[in-house]
């Protein structure tokens, strides 16, 4: 590496930390969108950031009789009731409460709250890692997620259809 | 805007006008009475504390009033001056013109009315705006709200706060230099391999995970902020729910007024009238409460005109002769429910059918076909009225487009009840966004409950023999007569019932609407008066739990309804009985064969049982030391032990010999069963003869 091309990265990387602090977090598209690498049924998942207001440690799930079966409960969260509902169940795994550690929040004004297993980080995915989703993969997967360093495909979750799902068997569906 | 000189005594005043009222009432229902020598003493001093603050805001006006009254209630303070007593009508006429002079303070020159008028009129109803331009605050709950309040600022200015905004980004900022400083002495440096690298990589680093700790420091206080923010404003909203109390000192007035007004001649004592009230302490929000207190103040209009017999027409009746109208306000869920019943003559259906056709509000042959709910809401579009002449009170037909004024502004609903010469109830049901009720806070199993106070009779500590069992519902012994008994934790469908094993409860004891049921909880928390807020969508929950609260954790509480508890107690079939508990027997199979491990466990398995494997007699040491099985089923043919010796050697131990063991092998010569049975195996099972049924029978002989 040459003297001046160092001279650039150290450069570069002053600038992109001032930049960091100075302005608020913002994506690309080109950069990728931000999303969340979790496990859900022990297989590894993706679920992007937009549509999701909070990501929290789990807390307190009060079951309710009735409801279906991916309902776990209402919690409390930020001072408000929120609806719990199981990812694992909505993508068809059994996975026991127990198990259950984190809570994704979605939803905006009525917020319902996801609940998975395990969060493996955050990651920011670039538009061409992302594959159409093969026919045979679980329901409200919409795509595969080729992250660089992870041997298999992450299984894209379709957010939106997965409320829909919630609010279509609240509604008797 | 100038400021409101009398804002203060008007709040002091119309308290004290309330007081007055309803204490005059009182007094006329036990004028001889101990209890009215204390209440007059507590009248006098109301009228004259009204008299010192009319005073001090120069309402000259009002004090005269105030005065008179005092003099009007001296005689009733003295038995030996009861003749000389003015009628009850003139001292609460005393009482309505203070409170007109104070509707009209500060808002007009006008004086008061220094001529209180004792016609018996009854008031017109104010609007609703009017009523509820402002409340009355309990101090503990003004408290509540600044304690909030007080606690989202400490929370604001905590040590995590303050740590992570001075000293945490400090230090943040000061690396953040650190770095600053040796790139830029990169820029210039001539030799930038001369830089130390590790030093600026490792500052980084040290950066990042400083920001990612106060980060989530941060994170953590501004969300319990933020807890703790919405519930200063849940607080806040409570502010605005009333008890339901407040109404009914005026719908008793109301009451006395229209008695009065329906007396006819001047003078003549107003019809006994009785006004019993229930659900006091059910907090609604203040403008469903206006518009409720007009509509039951016609409810009431409505009953002594139209429902309640003459004095001689109720003994003829044998009827007590005081009329009795019953106000119950109610919860069911996000609902609110408000009956008025009296035990009056009952709605003559022929003349409302007449006087509904006679309006044009329906076709003879369609006004056959209603029963008295449709005849009613029909009557409620355009007035009508059955009474052939209309007096002061009633005949006008107006009562009843009020009540569907204010049922159709609540989006409410309205049931009628009739049975002739029994009496009427109507039931206003109306959709309530928060309330907030006295509950007795419950736990069973994990979950935090309440329960309406109004609905619990009593709560007792019962030991599980105390509970009959029957295949069609469980039930306790509640003062000679069995009311229906389930464990909360079973009527939520909770998880893993421990109840079934239980040895004692608390019960709480239930009655709503005339139905009884006792639920068993594993403990009582207390009392809370909490907000209960709507279950949010797409959220479903049987009928029983209507909402959530949030305790001081931000966790919910379930919210419920006590109907719906009590039904589904009734409905339930008897529990499962403590002797016949479904306890899981673990049996150890031990064989090196995997296929004949395999066999076992599956027919093990689907017989109920709870199976451990292993495939040693070592390995089946080992385990059994670890723990408790209820039986031990060995292959003889084992490399190492072998399970003859498993068997002798369990035999001798003095823990291990507790669990009876099975040999099951393919060696059929009666000296091995011999010798099996000699060390100690209570079965032999030959794997050539391997019946399921017959070792499933072998196996169930020795454990169940």
């Amino acid at each position: 590496m040459s003297e001046s091309e160092v001279a650039r990265r150290v450069r570069e990387l002053a600038e992109t930390f001032d930049r960091s602090f100075a302005s608020p977090a913002r994506v690309r598209e080109d950069d990728g969108r931000p999303g969340l690498a979790v496990r859900v049924g022990g297989d590894p998942y993706l679920l992007f950031l937009e549509g999701l207001s909070s990501v929290s440690r789990k807390k307190a799930i009060v079951p309710l009789p009735g409801g279906s079966s991916a309902q776990l409960g209402v919690s409390g969260i930020r001072g408000a009731l929120v609806g719990v509902f199981s990812l694992p169940a909505l993508l068809g795994y059994d996975v026991a409460l127990a198990r259950i550690s984190w809570l994704a929040v979605a939803g905006g004004a009525r917020p319902v709250a996801l609940a998975f297993e395990g969060l493996d980080g955050q990651v920011v995915v670039p538009p061409s890692s992302v594959a159409a989703a093969p026919s045979s993969a679980r329901r409200h997967v919409s795509g595969l997620a080729h992250l660089a360093g992870e041997p298999s495909a992450r299984g894209v979750l379709d957010l939106g259809s997965m409320l829909a799902r919630i609010a279509a068997v609240a509604g008797g569906e | 805007m100038a400021k409101d000189p009398y804002r203060y005594f008007r709040i002091e005043a119309r308290e004290i006008v309330e007081a007055l009222s309803q204490g005059i009432l009182e007094l006329e229902s036990r004028p001889a009475s101990r209890d009215a020598r204390q209440e007059v003493d507590r009248l006098l001093r109301a009228s004259h504390t009204l008299k010192g603050a009319a005073g001090v805001v120069g309402q000259e006006g009002i004090a005269k009033l105030a005065h008179r009254l005092e003099e009007l209630l001296a005689p009733y303070a003295r038995a030996e001056d009861a003749a000389s007593r003015e009628p009850i009508g003139a001292l609460l006429g005393i009482v309505d013109a203070v409170a007109a002079a104070l509707s009209t303070l500060g808002t007009a020159d006008a004086a008061p009315p220094l001529r209180p008028e004792a016609s018996g009129e009854p008031r017109e109803p104010s609007t609703i705006e009017k009523t509820v331009e402002s409340v009355r605050l309990d101090l503990l709950e003004v408290d509540g709200v600044l304690a909030s309040i007080a606690d989202v600022v400490a929370r604001l200015t905590s040590s995590r706060v303050a740590s992570a905004s001075g000293g945490g980004l400090a230090r943040a900022e000061l690396a953040v230099r650190d770095v600053e400083a040796w790139l830029g002495a990169a820029r210039r440096a001539p030799d930038p391999s001369s830089l130390d690298w590790d030093a600026i990589v490792g500052t980084v680093e040290r950066l990042r995970a400083e920001l990612h700790v106060e980060r989530e420091d941060l994170a953590g206080a501004l969300e319990a902020a933020e807890r703790r923010a919405r519930e200063a404003l849940e607080d806040a909203r409570r502010l605005r729910l009333l008890p339901a109390e407040t109404l009914f000192a005026e719908l008793a007035r109301a009451a006395r007024d229209a008695a009065a007004a329906d007396a006819g001649a001047p003078g003549v004592p107003p019809r006994p009238v009785e006004v019993e009230t229930a659900g006091g302490s059910i907090r609604l929000d203040a403008r469903v409460l206006g518009l409720l207190r007009d509509a039951l103040l016609q409810l009431v209009r409505n009953a002594i005109a139209h429902a309640l017999e003459p004095e001689a027409e109720r003994r003829r009746a044998g009827k007590p002769v005081a009329g009795r109208i019953a106000i119950r306000f109610e919860l069911r869920g996000a609902r609110a429910v408000v009956t008025c019943r009296d035990d009056g003559r009952g709605i003559d259906l022929a003349a409302l059918r007449a006087a509904v056709v006679a309006g044009g509000l329906a076709e003879e042959h369609a006004a056959r076909g209603m029963d008295v709910g449709a005849l009613v809401r029909l009557g409620m579009l355009r007035g009508v009225t059955t009474r052939a002449s209309a007096t002061a009170l009633a005949g006008r037909g107006v009562g009843l487009q009020v009540v569907g004024t204010v049922v159709e502004r609540l989006r409410g609903a309205l049931a009628v009840r009739t049975e002739p010469g029994q009496g009427t109830e109507f039931e206003l049901d109306v959709p309530v966004s928060m309330t907030a009720a006295s509950a007795l806070v419950v736990e069973a199993g994990d979950v935090a409950a309440t329960i309406p106070l109004d609905a619990v009779v009593r709560t007792a500590r019962i030991a599980a023999d105390d509970v009959a069992r029957s295949p069609e519902g469980d039930a306790i012994s509640e003062a000679g007569s069995a009311v229906s008994f389930a464990s909360l934790a079973r009527v939520l469908r909770l998880p893993d019932d421990a109840s079934v094993r239980r040895e004692a409860w608390t019960a709480v004891l239930l009655e709503i609407g005339g139905a009884r049921a006792a639920v068993g909880v594993d403990r009582i928390l207390g009392v809370a008066n909490e907000v209960v807020l709507p279950l949010p969508a797409p959220l479903v929950a049987d009928a029983i739990v209507v909402g959530a609260s949030l305790d001081g954790q931000g966790d919910p509480r379930l919210a419920l309804e006590p109907r719906a508890l009590v039904a589904a107690v009734c409905r339930l079939p008897g529990g499962p009985r403590a002797d016949a508990a479904p306890v899981v027997k673990s049996v150890l199979v031990v064989d090196d064969s995997l296929t004949s491990r395999m066999l076992e466990r599956t027919i093990l398995e689907a017989a109920g049982y709870d199976v451990t494997t292993a495939a040693s007699a070592e390995e089946a040491l080992e385990i059994a030391r670890g723990r408790t099985f209820a039986l031990f089923v060995v292959d003889v043919e084992m490399p190492g032990m072998s399970g003859f010796e498993f068997v002798a050697l369990t035999r001798s131990d003095p823990v291990l010999s507790a669990t009876p063991a099975v040999l099951v092998t393919s060696r059929a010569a009666p000296e091995d069963r011999r010798r099996g049975l000699e060390a100690g195996a209570r079965a032999y099972i030959v794997k050539g003869e391997f019946a399921e049924g017959e070792f499933l029978d072998a196996v169930r002989r020795l454990v169940g």
